[in-house]
């Protein structure tokens, strides 16, 4: 029997119309090989997200608009204070966020940590331990710490597979960060693959060449709260009550989370959100699990609220971050400051090539191959790298005050939910932001927030 | 309230102070009662009497969570038990336990040597990257998780889940073992000189070698443990990529 002439034509666009038209390659990939999809950056699509936010400016009602270039607003932000002997004290509410040694390069790493000393901001050492140098009579140098200073911070992780975390690795930071999730992979660890794993890397979390780096999926060591107090009073009992302690969080069950870190006796949580990046995490994790970042800021602001300590604790959150305007509505929904990664990835000098968990990024960002290590900075090194991250930081800075004037605030302190609007019913449901046109909620439960 | 710090041993004139006793060199040993100090009480004592070059003991220890955590040197001796998280981060202190002792015991040392003369809790060593723990009794599950390089040592039987996800060191169990040992282990070794429930993923017994014998004869003449080292079972990774490879 011959096919009628617009049979084929049907057929095909049907099938073009198909959900599966996006994912056969997907499919393919499996079907050959039997694995799944281990990838770097963060989600890929559309969720609700700050472009679903707009900001609410000030004409004559009061506050009036501040003249940016003539009246000072104020972007400094304290992590610790009041709690700790040695705070944080950061001229902007923009932090690089934790990116480990091993995912990334020794370039790109001491660019950051450099680049946060030109900014007075706080750099994260990520969960694979500190960039260190061993000199030639053995002694060590806690070399990303030392970049930092001195108007910078470091921020070192304590994750779940505790690499390179010893009691120097503690003395020699300004920040110790819990880590329990990221926005990429929640739920899920963390993972380098051993292609990454060089003999720098080896030697930076003790680990022989070559092997795969897991971190578990939970703190093997903390099984319940009363663990997790515990763990966070030797913490502090380690670095003699100086340095703030704080918990982070991927985007879970947040405000439960956050209520129960309240109980520990912590200075900061940071809470990462769905467009979170990554050097390696599964595909099927990246795309499926977690929630946006705009939802969870306002939850974990409430759980702070709720929990009697939100005038000591500091909300710190990521997930997607790209400019000045994220960070203002960030600061909003609830966040005291911000940490970026993908974009400070993008200011060193990534491409979205894609590599990432491979190590053959050929700007010398996520490699550990000499050669590509090379080109990190144009060429030019850790020096360039750091005046792009720290311009792109600046940047950003004054982006944030900018807005923060034009909305009529003299402080980044005083940005709060009714400087936003929703112009989508979705954002405005997810986030407890009213909608753009009004002056109350669409529905009642929508206040939770 | 009782003062914490017991002076023991002949008093000498060449005083010095320590968190406001007056401490002799010559006793070369302090005592602190920790019955009514708080975590952060205890271990500035024990810090400060380490940094001033005397021995320590410490009694009445069972509720505190973290003790002589962090330390870089240093002898303590712990009378009775102690909580959990003893030793934590140790980077070169020795401690010796004379009774029991909580959950998580040198969690994620790094040097040094921890002797308990009674039972562990659950977790010993884990995270280790170096140094020594000897548990004399019994040890109870999760022995050894995510070791990378430290040695460990329980003379007694250990529970379930012992060397899951390590990366290096070795694990000795004189007796018995539970269910799924070395599950997942990517390196290091683990000996067995009882019986085993079951191997976990990734695992599998091999033949002890020389070095093997050599290794653990030391170490139980070091550490005064009776067993013979032929008899042991060694279990070692199959892949050294079980994960992504």
């Amino acid at each position: 029997m011959s096919l009628h002439p617009l049979y084929a034509k049907i057929s095909s666009k049907r099938y073009g119309e198909t959900p599966y038209k996006d994912v056969w390659e997907e499919i393919r990939y499996r079907a050959e090989t039997g694995k799944y999809i281990i990838r770097g950056f963060g989600y890929s699509g559309r969720l609700p997200h700050f472009d679903d936010l707009l900001l609410v400016p000030a004409q004559l009602a009061e506050p009036v608009p501040v003249d940016t270039y003539r009246e000072k607003v104020d972007t400094t932000v304290v992590i610790g204070g009041g709690m700790v002997k040695k705070p944080l004290k950061l001229n902007t509410p923009v932090l690089i966020a934790a990116m480990s040694y091993g995912a990334t390069s020794r370039e790109f790493k001491l660019a950051c940590a450099k680049a946060a000393n030109m900014t007075g901001t706080s750099t994260n050492t990520g969960e694979g331990g500190m960039v260190l140098t061993v000199k030639d009579d053995g002694e060590i140098e806690y070399t990303e710490y030392q970049y930092t200073k001195p108007n910078g911070y470091l921020m070192v992780q304590f994750a779940s597979g505790r690499w390179g975390v010893s009691v120097d690795y503690l003395l020699n930071s300004d920040a110790i960060e819990v880590k329990y999730g990221q926005g990429a992979k929640p739920g899920m660890g963390g993972h380098l693959l051993g292609e990454k794993v060089t003999e720098d890397i080896a030697r930076t979390r003790g680990i022989p060449v070559g092997t795969d780096c897991l971190s578990p999926a939970r703190h093997m060591d903390i099984r319940s709260l009363e663990d997790l107090k515990n763990v966070i009073k030797i913490i502090r009992d380690i670095v003699g009550y100086e340095k703030p302690v704080g918990i982070k969080f991927g985007p879970g069950r947040v405000y439960k989370d956050v209520c129960m870190a309240a109980q520990c006796d912590i200075d900061f949580v940071a809470v990462d959100g769905k467009y979170g990046g990554t050097g390696a995490s599964p595909d099927h994790s990246i795309q499926n699990v977690g929630l946006p970042t705009i939802a969870i800021i306002p939850a974990a602001d409430r759980a702070l609220r709720d929990s009697g300590v939100r005038d000591r604790v500091t909300l710190i959150a990521l997930g997607g971050f790209r400019h000045g305007g994220d960070v203002a509505k960030a600061l909003a929904l609830g966040a005291d400051a911000v940490a970026f990664s993908s974009a400070i990835e993008i200011a060193a000098g990534c491409t979205l090539c894609g590599l990432c968990s491979l190590g053959r990024c050929a700007v010398g960002i996520c490699t550990q191959d000499p050669n590509l290590r090379k080109n990190f900075g144009g060429g030019k090194g850790i020096d360039q790298g750091a005046v792009w991250i720290s311009n792109y930081i600046n940047a950003v800075t004054k982006e944030v005050a900018q807005i923060a004037a034009s909305i009529g605030h003299k402080s980044i302190k005083e940005f709060n939910k009714e400087d936003l609007r929703a112009i989508t019913i979705e954002a405005a449901a997810i986030s407890g932001v009213k909608l753009a046109g009004l002056e109350d909620y669409v529905l009642p439960q929508w206040k939770w927030f | 309230m009782q003062n914490p710090y017991i002076c023991c041993g002949k008093y000498s004139e060449s005083k010095i102070v320590v968190m406001g006793v007056a401490m002799c060199k010559e006793q070369s040993k302090v005592e602190v009662d920790a019955a009514n100090l708080s975590l952060r009480d205890v271990n500035a004592r024990i810090r400060e009497a380490v940094a001033n070059g005397f021995r320590v003991h410490v009694k009445n220890a069972r509720h505190i969570h973290g003790l002589a955590a962090g330390l870089r040197s240093g002898d303590i001796v712990v009378e009775g038990g102690a909580g959990d998280y003893l030793a934590m981060l140790n980077g070169g202190a020795r401690v010796i336990v004379e009774g029991d002792v909580g959950d998580y015991v040198a969690d994620g040392s790094w040097s040094g040597e921890v002797i308990v003369k009674g039972s562990a809790g659950y977790g010993a060593s884990m995270y280790a990257y170096g140094g020594v723990l000897v548990v004399h009794g019994d040890a109870g599950d999760a022995v050894g998780q995510i070791l990378k390089g430290a040695t460990v040592i329980v003379n007694g039987n250990a529970g379930s889940s012992i060397g899951l996800y390590m990366v290096g060191g070795d694990i000795i169990v004189v007796g018995n073992a539970g269910r799924l040992v070395g599950d997942w282990m990517i390196r290091g070794c683990i000996y067995v000189g009882g019986m085993y429930e079951s191997l976990g993923n990734n695992a599998k017994e091999v033949e002890l070698t020389g070095e093997d014998v050599d290794k653990l004869s030391k170490l139980f003449d070091r550490y005064g443990v009776k067993a013979d080292p032929l008899k042991f079972k060694k279990i070692v990774p199959v892949s050294l990529r079980p994960f992504y490879g």
